[in-house]
């Protein structure tokens, strides 16, 4: 009688679940681990695959520079561009807490960059702006100076799309803005009877209270710069160009893939793509206990 | 089981019934659906037929169909169409699963990848039974569409590159224009004498050749060798890559092609924002069909000559195009064969479908349209007509093609950027397709 007894208790709550347990598998649990099982084989798309043991995985690390390229550029576009979205997410949100007038205009204004997200639109957009004749340059002219086309320059390249990522900083605005509002006004003012000044009011208040908000931003940033593919992509027109400076780790393993059919070395670097952000999360959680304080 | 359970669970089980009903009826009425057409007791069968291209080209398409649908009653057909670039992915996705369209269009820098993996269906019994009836072609053509002497696809349209310039900038600075057959010295005399009559900053002959592969390939036929052998290795040696980096270099230098970050700020763009259409260029090497693409954006006429070649050398000329395949999974080849054969031999479909693809190569349906021709096209078929001796039957590539063809401009923009000496990115180069092709 125990079998009739749990589906009493829970049966009829897995029941309801049954459609997301469901989409789950098919969807998501199943689709992984077969990626975890061809990363081990050499599948040709329309062959079957063949088991060849970590064979793609040495190949990757002892043979494969394209690999290492598209590593240094993603790891300068996280290590980057983070920082300085969450710096200038913070300061935007210092600033429309201020109690300004017609701040839900501006608050929204601000945002929009972010609803555009990832979109094709945006990476158009910039591929124009910062093009030989683009309005940059066309700024620049105003003072004399002569660009050069900052997209198809391999030094340059990179860093656009660095600042199309600091310029959607809207969605860490938003719930930087929430935590600021969070902060007692009290505190301001002991602060301030105690003789700190605006700075040390920042510093001391503002910051410490605030870690628990930069430390949710930070991990969901990193997640996503590390999977960032569109701009990317639209950037350089699908080729990584120029020079591979802008060849992300996922356009990467998107042309392994797609464009070479190689679809167990690309799920092996889907692998690897996955256990790095692991990684990064971990330390970041693992440091947390250091820096985030946590209201009692 | 109590009463509470026992309606929960029904009420659950009609809710996944009902979800699982409701997503079948999406599916049932995509794939084949068997119903008895009107009129004849035959089975209506249903096709799937998949290209590439964009909103004009879907409204020739549905005009077509719908006149083969007419002829046929028995047949429906589905069209599944894209972007070329997304096209290869979906494509790519579908014959993965086993569910590829029953026809599909093929280029000659893909097919390999289907037949090599037998994804395309052997056409040689329904030539034979003229079900596909190939005989207003050219044995050359056909050849070109068979890969282990079975044909896999078969032609609906074909240009070879041409050397494309505008011959309004040539009578304007009073340059005669180039010869029918100029060779590369000449190519680049000529290119001097323009850019030092035109004089302009930011004007530049024709866009850098050194980074496609295509252009290459002319190159080293006419030294009797290819991108591939036969046998899937690469066809050319380090000296060939040297000569052919050299020249361009020496271009680059002059100021006769664009600097290097120009270049990469124009690939990928599509003709109506080429070099040539904007006028950063004087001339173009592209397929013959894209003629009248490139006069949509442009008003001065483009004239057509052969591309570069070397006097003492071999013909260089391949040839490009669109064909059609049947996927070897397919459950209704015959109705897809018949499909094929109105596409290629149907005198109202070839008068809507005219050069879309490039010049028609059924000479039958060639001669119908003539009359129909727009003046670039006229102009093309001229061109294809004229060099179609030339022409090679190009080798088939092997399955690395499209990471060799990257190397391949990565090792040019390395050297336009003066990152590596022309030797380093040409050694380079030949210990990166090692790799690859093994």
């Amino acid at each position: 009688m125990r079998m009739s007894s749990f589906l009493k208790k829970d049966g009829i709550g897995y029941l309801f679940l049954s459609p997301w347990i469901v989409g789950m598998l098919a969807f998501t649990i199943v689709p992984v681990a077969a990626s975890l099982y061809l990363s081990f084989t050499d599948y040709e798309m329309f062959d079957s695959p063949v088991w060849n043991g970590t064979y793609n995985y040495v190949q990757i690390f002892t043979n494969d520079k394209q690999f290492w390229e598209s590593l240094r550029v993603t790891l300068t576009y996280v290590f980057l561009g983070v920082p300085l979205e969450l710096a200038f997410a913070l300061l935007i949100a210092l600033m429309l807490n201020k109690g300004l007038s017609g701040l839900r205009l501006y608050r929204a204004l601000y945002y929009v960059p972010s609803l555009f997200g990832g979109s094709v639109a945006v990476a158009l957009l910039w591929r124009q702006l910062f093009g030989a004749e683009g309005m940059v340059n066309g700024f620049l002219a105003y003072f004399g100076i002569e660009g050069i086309s900052w997209i198809a320059t391999p030094e340059t390249a990179l860093y656009t799309i660095i600042i199309m990522k600091v310029w959607q900083f809207g969605s860490p605005m938003i719930i930087f803005l929430a935590g600021l509002q969070q902060i007692p006004n009290d505190l301001y003012e002991a602060a301030s009877i105690d003789g700190a000044g605006k700075v040390s009011q920042f510093l001391r208040v503002t910051v410490p209270l605030l870690t628990p908000i930069i430390f949710f931003n930070l991990i969901m940033q990193i997640i996503s710069a590390f999977q960032a593919f569109t701009p990317a992509y639209i950037v350089s027109g699908g080729t990584g160009g120029p020079l591979n400076s802008t060849l992300f780790y996922t356009l990467y393993l998107y042309q392994k893939g797609f464009i070479s059919f190689q679809m167990g070395y690309a799920s092996a670097l889907a692998w690897i793509l996955l256990i790095m952000i692991s990684i990064f999360t971990a330390i970041a959680f693992l440091s947390s206990k250091k820096w985030v304080h946590y209201e009692k | 089981m109590n009463k509470l359970l026992k309606k929960s669970v029904f009420i659950g089980m009609s809710a996944l019934l009902a979800a699982s009903v409701s997503a079948c009826s999406g599916t049932t009425a995509g794939s084949s659906e068997k119903a008895v057409s009107s009129g004849s007791a035959q089975e209506k069968v249903t096709i799937r037929f998949a290209w590439w291209g964009g909103q004009a080209r879907q409204k020739l398409y549905d005009d077509m169909i719908a006149d083969f649908e007419k002829k046929h009653p028995n047949i429906k057909v589905e069209q599944e169409f894209s972007d070329f670039d997304p096209y290869w992915q979906k494509l790519a996705t579908q014959a993965a699963g086993g569910n590829a369209p029953d026809v599909l269009s093929m280029h000659l820098t893909r097919y390999m990848d289907y037949a090599n993996r037998k994804q395309l269906l052997p056409l040689d019994d329904y030539i034979q039974s003229k079900a596909i009836d190939m005989s207003g072609f050219d044995s050359k053509i056909i050849d070109i569409g068979k890969v282990n002497a079975k044909t896999i696809m078969v032609s609906i349209g074909n240009s070879s590159k041409g050397f494309f310039f505008n011959s309004d900038l040539f009578k304007k600075y009073n340059i005669e224009p180039p010869k029918f057959d100029i060779t590369w010295d000449e190519f680049s005399q000529k290119a001097a004498e323009l850019k030092k009559a035109v004089n302009k900053d930011g004007f530049y002959f024709i866009d850098d050749q050194s980074g496609i592969t295509d252009t290459f390939g002319y190159f080293l036929r006419q030294r009797g060798k290819d991108l591939y052998t036969n046998d899937g290795k690469l066809g050319f040696t380090k000296e060939d890559m040297t000569a052919y980096q050299q020249y361009w270099d020496q271009l680059r230098k002059a100021g006769l092609v664009p600097p290097a970050a120009l270049t990469a700020e124009y690939k990928g763009k599509q003709q109506p924002e080429s070099m040539l259409v904007k006028g950063v260029t004087a001339s173009a090497f592209a397929a013959g069909n894209q003629m009248k693409i490139f006069q949509m954006y442009m008003k001065d006429p483009l004239d057509i000559v052969r591309l570069p070649s070397d006097p003492k050398g071999k013909p260089g000329e391949d040839i490009g195009g669109v064909f059609l395949s049947i996927s070897s999974k397919s459950k209704h080849p015959k109705e897809a064969a018949e499909f094929i054969n109105y596409w290629i031999n149907d005198a109202d479909g070839g008068k809507m479908f005219k050069d879309e693809m490039g010049i028609i190569q059924n000479k039958r349906i060639s001669e119908i349209i003539q009359p129909l021709r727009v003046p670039a096209d006229v102009k093309v078929a001229d061109y294809q007509n004229k060099i179609t001796p030339y022409v090679n039957v190009p080798v088939t590539p092997p399955a690395g093609n499209a990471d060799i063809s990257k190397l391949f401009s990565t090792a040019s923009e390395a050297i336009a950027f003066g990152k590596k000496s022309i030797e380093q990115a040409v050694n380079e180069f030949f210990d990166e397709s090692a790799k690859v092709l093994k």
